[in-house]
């Protein structure tokens, strides 16, 4: 059974306890690629794992290969041109349809009516938006990927054989948080999804995101004020959630009715909000124990404890 | 915005009830900032002897000039006026001996502000602040400023551009170029290399090549001018998309220019209807006639009418998005307010920000994460501690 502990952004956590927390023994495989040009800044975090871990390295590899292999970059280059068009026409859409969703909420409201269907009906069109969207991204990657086999591109075939053996002499896999899009690029390239099956996992904060079927953003305060989206497909080794780091700093507002939206969209997976200090289990891939994180309910509040659970 | 209360704010009042003598208002002067900003009411002060004392601004619905009063007694000079928190305001001070007028920075404010039309002292309201991203940040890697000569065959000349490279490149993408008018100025005036070192590094906008133009005829090439418009989409950006590693589709294309600069941007987007993938106004001098006769506004903006009026005619989309941008206290903000709905029809998406500010070079660099963080969105949403 596949264990998995989710940590919110890093405060002081004891890193090494949590892996002790697993029962095995041997080095942990570590993944900093969230970080980019800062991925080998790792003393600090191998420290606070106990020492030994194992940096694989994946944003430098990844560099490697789109360096090595200049008809797979250029590849790589459109499909990210094509899903950059995807993306701006999907927030396009969904920026109409919220505003139309929240014009609804706002006439109940006024009314000092319960929402009726009404409501209803216009998040679904709002899901309808998130699924087609998502749908779109993963036809986006199974074209790329049926036209560019990564198996059959000696640079992508070598590293990922590279990763395989060092993370067949660890005990554990460990992932870091910082730029979402990058490390869930470098997961997606180092194949890491089929390597993490059978190994404990450790990630917190953006490495939560990352792992997760889908990449929920988030953030009051994008000058572009852009919408609460979903971004792209995660590695999808945490099922049935929706991972929200640093809720508190990127939710002003705590908005009920908006939270309710985000939960309403996401649902049937749950919005668990992973604030410094919080902690999530996973068994086998799916929740096991929430009480020591915030849960955003289908009316938008946030549980905690019990009540989350 | 309207003139202060007849009472005077708590500095005057405190200086009537001491009697108003030259040392109370050398202490006055000493321990207060000029002009006075006390809540909502803002002061304008003068010392010194002369016929008549008044602020050259351009607030709305305030006299312009506005006329000191002298304090009874003194030769201290005061006038208020009641201002919305985050305002800023640039001003002179027209001292008036005689027949003669003297137009100056007020010598009791050390806030000075260049401009290319020369130095003006400036008001800061309350709750206005600098942008942190407008000062320069020694931990940020600047981006690479590199000087081009490009022979125009549009414009008959030679032109400069100044390239703005940001230092941090990555090789799987391919980065957008925004052109910008009035280079020179905005390099000078607003900062604008330190705003994008600071906005790249912190992700609120997209990394980007920045082409800083420096015009010739300035009025001339930038009011609306075909071979201007010729110079940007036929030579300027095929030349620079064709040297660097550019997006190259009109989605990776943004124009953008202040007064007259934003007439050049719009009027070159006008020209080339899908080209260029989005626009940022700031303060663009969109003049246009209905009833009021040709010439109204000058020869130099016939050709700016002409185009304008010929726009609101038929307003076509030109483009995805346009940021618009304009100072509340500027005489521009009238047709640009106008415009908004011009410019709704000739785009998918317009954005507007009214700002508390004037025709000058700090508002347009106040504006710029707005306007940029919208147009290049960048990724600071998607990176997240440790």
């Amino acid at each position: 059974m596949r264990q998995v502990t989710l940590l919110g952004p890093l405060d002081g956590v004891d890193l090494a306890a949590e892996i002790a927390a697993f029962g095995v023994d041997g080095p942990v495989a570590l993944v900093t690629a969230g970080w980019e040009e800062g991925e080998r800044n790792d003393a600090e975090v191998d420290r606070r794992l106990g020492g030994g871990s194992r940096n694989l390295n994946l944003y430098g590899r990844r560099l490697d290969i789109l360096e090595s292999d200049p008809g797979y970059a250029d590849a790589e280059r459109l499909l990210r041109t094509q899903i950059d068009e995807l993306r701006e026409l999907y927030l396009l859409r969904l920026r109409h349809a919220l505003a139309g969703l929240e014009v609804i909420r706002r006439r109940f409201a006024e009314a000092q009516r319960r929402p009726g269907s009404e409501l209803d009906a216009a998040i679904d069109a709002v899901r309808m938006l998130d699924e087609t969207h998502t749908s779109s991204i993963a036809a986006a990657y199974e074209h790329f990927y049926a036209q560019n086999p990564p198996h059959e591109r000696p640079a992508i075939t070598r590293h990922r054989e590279e990763v395989a053996a060092i993370v067949a002499g660890c005990a554990a896999i460990a992932i870091a948080g910082g730029h979402v899009g990058v490390l869930n690029d470098c997961l997606h390239l180092g194949h890491l999804a089929a390597l993490i099956e059978e190994r404990p996992l450790l990630a917190w904060s953006s490495g939560c995101v990352a792992v997760s079927e889908r990449i929920v953003v988030i953030d009051d305060d994008d000058p572009a004020g852009r919408p609460d989206e979903i971004y792209d497909i995660g590695i999808g080794v945490a099922r049935g959630m929706v991972a929200l780091p640093a809720a508190t700093s990127r939710l002003h507002a705590h908005d009920p009715d908006r939270l309710a939206v985000l939960a309403r969209r996401c649902a049937p997976s749950v919005c668990v909000l992973l604030d410094p200090g919080d902690r999530l289990e996973l068994r086998s891939g799916r929740l096991a124990d929430l009480t020591s994180v915030g849960v955003v309910a289908e009316d938008g509040q946030v549980l905690r404890g019990a009540q989350a659970a | 915005m309207s003139p202060g209360p007849a009472r005077g704010p708590r500095a005057l009042t405190r200086l009537r009830s001491e009697g108003s003598s030259p040392e109370a208002i050398d202490q006055l002067l000493r321990e207060q900032r000029v002009p006075l900003v006390e809540g909502p009411i803002c002061t304008f002060l003068w010392r010194g002897d002369a016929d008549g004392v008044a602020v050259d601004h351009r607030m709305p619905e305030i006299p312009i000039p506005l006329p000191l009063r002298r304090l009874k007694g003194t030769d201290l000079w005061y006038a208020s006026v009641e201002l919305p928190r985050g305002a800023r305001i640039q001003y002179r001070i027209l001292v008036r001996r005689g027949e003669s007028t003297e137009s100056m920075n007020d010598p009791l404010n050390p806030r000075v502000v260049g401009e290319p039309i020369g130095s003006q002292s400036v008001l800061e309201a309350d709750g206005y602040l600098t942008p942190d991203w407008a000062y320069p940040d020694p931990t940020v890697v600047s981006g690479e400023l590199v000087d081009l000569r490009l022979p125009s065959r549009a414009l008959r000349r030679d032109a400069q551009v100044t390239l703005y490279i940001p230092s941090r490149m990555r090789r799987d993408r391919r980065m957008p170029l925004l052109v910008v008018h009035d280079g020179g100025d905005f390099l000078q005036y607003s900062s604008m290399a330190t705003v994008l070192d600071n906005l790249m590094y912190r992700r609120l906008m997209a990394d980007c090549v920045v082409a800083f133009t420096h015009p010739g005829d300035r009025l001339r090439e930038y009011g609306a001018s075909a071979a201007h418009s010729r110079f940007l989409t036929g030579e300027l950006v095929p030349h620079i998309e064709g040297s660097l590693r550019l997006r190259g589709d009109p989605r990776g294309r943004v124009l953008m220019g202040a007064s007259f600069g934003g007439v050049a941007a719009l009027s070159a987007a006008v020209r080339a209807p899908g080209f260029y993938g989005a626009l940022l106004l700031e303060s663009p001098s969109l003049r246009f006639t209905e009833a009021t006769p040709s010439g109204t506004f000058g020869d130099v903006f016939e050709p700016v009418v002409r185009f304008v009026n010929s726009v609101r005619a038929h307003p076509k989309k030109v483009t995805d998005r346009i940021f618009l941008t304009y100072g509340a206290f500027e005489p521009l903000a009238v047709p640009d307010r106008a415009m908004a709905e011009v410019l709704e029809r000739m785009c998918d998406e317009l954005r507007v920000m009214e700002a508390l500010d004037g025709h000058n070079w700090i508002n347009w660099r106040d504006r710029l994460l707005d306007g940029l963080g919208w147009l290049f969105p960048g990724e600071a949403r998607l990176i997240y501690p440790g």
